[in-house]
């Protein structure tokens, strides 16, 4: 009954339900907007054609498949070297267009292969870097395996419902009328613990099945089974275990520090009999900490670095030193597998101590002892704000457009020329036969050049940049003044209050040779 | 006075307010040591006694007032390296080498490139501005007829970019930490949400604003607060920026902040005529009236609710909120984007105005300081209209 009662107090009346369910909504959303694994390669038909190419080599290696990977690679060396060889006595007058069609049409088939092969053998060599621990994947990065980020919504949540669950006892005076009832004692206090924990579990859980369902998009069913440092991100992981297996591990790892989190705020509003007390350090501690420890593992030595579950199954991570092996210097120290043992028995330990605490608090409250407990408590609230701190940065997905592919010219009203040593583009206004050079930017960065032009009715797109950034500049025709509409950088983007790991994923990245527009899409 | 005094002893002066600032300095401490160690070019670092700062003796050697001598010297050093490393007597060895500044020929005829690259971007700066000009002039006569707003645009960046000069080759590390450096940021906006977040919810909480609002101070009092809550943003911003530059000094020369900001080669098209001291003034301004705006929020929210639990999730909410929209709409309309100097003092950015470029930075500097007027205002006549409404004694 008292059951019953708690739970319909706290579901409904404290909104508990309500905040709950945002946080699961926010994270099925999640599953919407997360960037889909491309492989590295911009076009649906060019994934298909890499899975269908790169699959008869994946799972172990062995000598054979070594064989034809390298065959394939050096296949595609010999392809480009002809075709350099074509295009220069081309460029000599030894060859006139018909011949060097012919000629450049039987590599037409492996160069448009390039990035596939280019991929395929990347993926190769890493496997091949520890043939016998690594499996070759075709996937470079899984980011929901190494997600590392808090979900601070969700800890918002637990804080809150958690702390206002007791806090609302001490502020309506009710609970000094429950601890006169013999039920009130101990049957209050332990409906809610129960109830929170089984919302907070429940709710973890239902977002582990959402991040299960990414993993299933991001790495095919039949790669689950494979060792974990076959994963790039984990290439030196101290765990011997399966993806799925860390994966699981992972999520299991998140719900205890959840659960962590719920006992904790609930015994310092207890204890302290104040919000402040039992809501700003759960909250405040980990966003510092999760700003702080970025790009080291000292923090997951501490009970919130659960939060972070998959930051135990990393391996070290290094700048290579600029001279000698000796300069090298290791910024991410991995979590010896013994220690994650004890830190998670230990906060389980803390979980069930505190469940306990919690349920006798009733009795405690008419010990006569209780003032020197709540200076002890104090304590505890401010020493666990000191510790509290958790490693590992979120990885950030780049901002990421619709490529599309084409140059056309001539349905135009303007006529196009790009000069391409003055990096300049000649404009010629059919109807009045008017020409002018646009000139260049005013700040030009010297080592971005123009690499596409594309013109629609009102607009002239183009686009400079090198292989890995670029920027997308529009001039609107009827008085040519020019805007810079997209710029994707060659480094890590940072965003306020939070940078991007430097050993993130980069297969997203924005990056294009060719631009065209509908002037909706780019 | 009093009243002044009051508030600020309330929201401020309490001891859990000093525990958790020294807590956040502590944390700040090594936060600092990272930055510098992991982000900053550590082959200079002044802190860093290991292999990795080999590069320290020959800044120390060159670094300084830019000369014709300097020059020559290092070419002739570069010269000599050469002649060296081809000839037999060089053997590569992993013992270092006191002749060299960094211990290794090899080394050294590296980093002298690096050196040397450096101080030529200081030495022909000014003629990379006048590059600059010519093409701001082509586009000047290309626009002339075209668009108004790009002809002055353009004789904006002329009237900018003229007269540029640098006369010292120096390492600005120190100070190109400290214009990207967020954490303080960060950690002043947890210390804005503990003072004050729960300030009006317990006064609501306990009744106190009843007893206020009976003594017909309710308006006075709020502004009492806002003027504590500007008082406390100015004194941790001014004392972690301090914090900052010393501790980011103490890694790297932090000897060159009369130079202008321009010598910083990633602000080479910064639009401030200023030095590096007065870009870390203006920087200090960005941050105070963000963080103000971050404040008023917080003292708003916390006038809504007498729960302070729920005040500081919602603050907290609110200021991720503001971080994710920050991402995702125009710098200028998102206070928080001062917080990072880098984001707003480096390139040349500009707005259309009625056909008037105006520098983007002085819009959002502009539009901020209205929002902040805007929030001031809600909660000035959110205290009156409590008053009225709950029929407070007249």
């Amino acid at each position: 009954m008292i059951f019953l009662y708690e739970l319909k107090k706290i579901l409904i009346k404290q909104y508990s339900l309500l905040l709950y369910l945002i946080v699961i909504i926010v994270a099925a959303f999640s599953l919407i907007t997360a960037q889909h694994q491309t492989y590295g390669f911009a076009t649906v038909t060019e994934r298909n054609e890499y899975l269908e190419t790169i699959t008869p080599f994946t799972g172990e290696l062995t000598d054979e498949k070594a064989a034809e990977i390298t065959a394939l690679k050096e296949e595609y060396l010999a392809a480009k070297a002809a075709v350099n060889e074509l295009s220069n006595k081309y460029a000599n007058g030894e060859l006139d267009d018909a011949a060097f069609e012919r000629e450049m049409a039987q590599y037409n088939e492996i160069l448009k292969r390039e990035e596939i092969i280019e991929q395929i053998f990347s993926r190769y060599e890493y496997a091949a870097a520890d043939p016998e621990k690594r499996m070759l994947i075709p996937a470079e990065s899984v980011p929901v395996l190494s997600d590392t980020s808090v979900n601070f919504l969700f800890l918002l949540c637990i804080t809150f419902c958690c702390a206002y669950a007791v806090m609302i006892e001490y502020s309506g005076k009710s609970r000094y009328i429950l601890i006169t009832t013999k039920g009130g004692q101990k049957a209050t206090m332990a409906a809610k613990l129960a109830i929170l924990l089984l919302l907070t579990s429940l709710t973890s859980i239902i977002i582990s099945c959402f991040n299960l369902v990414r993993l299933s998009g991001e790495l095919p069913l039949e790669y689950w089974g494979y060792s974990l440092c076959s994963v790039p991100a984990f290439d030196n992981t101290a765990v011997d275990i399966s993806i799925i297996g860390a994966f699981l591990s992972a999520q299991l790892l998140k719900l205890i520090g959840y659960l962590f989190i719920c006992v904790a705020a609930m015994l310092t509003a207890h204890f302290t009999k104040n919000y402040v007390a039992s809501v700003f350090p759960f909250i405040a501690v980990p966003v510092v900490a999760d700003y702080l420890a970025e790009r080291d593992s000292q923090a997951l030595f501490l009970p919130t670095g659960l939060l972070k579950g998959a930051g135990y199954f990393l391996g070290d991570k290094a700048d290579k030193g600029y001279a000698t092996e000796a300069d090298t210097v290791i910024y991410f120290h991995h979590i010896p597998p013994l220690y994650t043992v004890i830190i998670t028995a230990a906060v389980v330990l803390f979980i069930v101590i505190g469940a306990v605490i919690l349920i006798k608090s009733g009795e405690n409250r008419l010990n006569s002892k209780r003032h020197r407990v709540k200076h002890i408590s104090k304590a505890v609230v401010l020493t666990l704000a000191l510790l509290f701190c958790t490693a590992c940065g979120s990885t950030q997905q780049a901002e990421c457009v619709d490529v599309l592919s084409n140059t056309e010219n001539s349905r135009y009203s303007f006529e196009l020329k790009y000069e391409d040593e003055k990096e300049l583009i000649a404009v010629t206004d059919k109807s009045s036969g008017e020409s002018f050079i646009i000139p260049e930017e005013t700040f030009v960065d010297e080592s971005y050049s123009i690499m596409s032009i594309y013109p629609t009715e009102n607009y002239l797109y183009y686009m400079k940049g090198r292989n890995s950034g670029v920027s997308i500049y529009r001039i609107k025709l009827s008085d040519m003044t020019r805007e810079e509409i997209i710029k994707s950088s060659d480094t890590a983007d940072k965003s306020i209050l939070g940078l991007t790991f430097s050993w993130s994923d980069t297969e997203n990245r924005f990056s294009a040779v060719r631009l065209f527009t509908d002037e909706k899409n780019i | 006075m009093k009243l002044f005094k009051y508030e600020l002893k309330k929201n401020v002066l309490r001891l859990s307010v000093f525990i958790l600032l020294l807590a956040l300095i502590g944390v700040n401490l090594f936060k600092q040591h990272e930055t510098a160690r992991f982000l900053g070019d550590s082959r200079i670092a002044i802190g860093v006694e290991d292999k990795s700062s080999l590069g320290r003796k020959m800044y120390e050697e060159y670094k300084g007032e830019l000369t014709l001598q300097k020059f020559e010297a290092l070419g002739e050093y570069r010269d000599y390296l050469q002649d060296y490393i081809s000839s037999d007597e060089y053997k590569p060895t992993e013992e270092a080498d006191d002749r060299f500044f960094t211990g290794y020929a090899m080394g050294d005829l590296n980093y002298s490139k690096e050196t040397a690259d450096k101080m030529r971007y200081a030495y022909l700066y000014p003629n990379q501005m006048i590059e600059l000009k010519q093409r701001a002039d082509e586009s000047i006569e290309f626009y002339t007829g075209r668009s108004d707003f790009e002809v002055r645009k353009n004789e904006l960046v002329k009237q900018l970019y003229t007269g540029r000069r640098i006369s010292a080759y120096g390492n600005y590390e120190a100070f190109r930490l400290y214009f990207d450096y967020e954490f303080s940021s960060l950690v002043i906006i947890v210390m804005i949400i503990f003072a004050f977040a729960a300030s009006l919810s317990d006064e609501k909480a306990t009744g106190t604003d009843r007893i206020i609002r009976s003594c017909r101070r309710a308006k006075s009092v709020f502004l009492t607060k806002q003027a504590v809550m500007l008082l406390f943003i100015t004194v941790l911003i001014v004392l972690f920026a301090v914090m900052d530059i010393v501790r980011f000094s103490s890694f790297y020369d932090g000897s060159f902040i009369n130079q202008p900001l321009y010598a910083i080669e990633e602000y080479r098209y910064t639009p401030l005529n200023v030095t590096v001291f007065g870009a870390v003034m203006l920087s200090l301004l960005g941050k105070l009236l963000a963080l103000v705006f971050i404040g008023e929020i917080v003292l708003l929210i916390s006038s809504f609710t007498k729960n302070a639990g729920l005040s500081i999730t919602l603050c907290f909410a609110a200021v991720g909120a503001m971080i994710i929209i920050s991402e995702h709409i125009n710098p200028l309309f998102s206070p928080l984007s001062l917080l990072n100097a880098e984001s707003w003092m480096k390139d040349f950015n500009c707005v259309n105005i009625f056909g008037y470029p105006v520098l983007s930075f002085i819009v959002q500097f502009v539009i901020t300081a209205a929002l902040i007027a805007l929030l001031t205002a809600i909660c000035y006549f959110r205290a009156g209209y409590i008053r009225k409404e709950k029929g407070a004694v007249q």
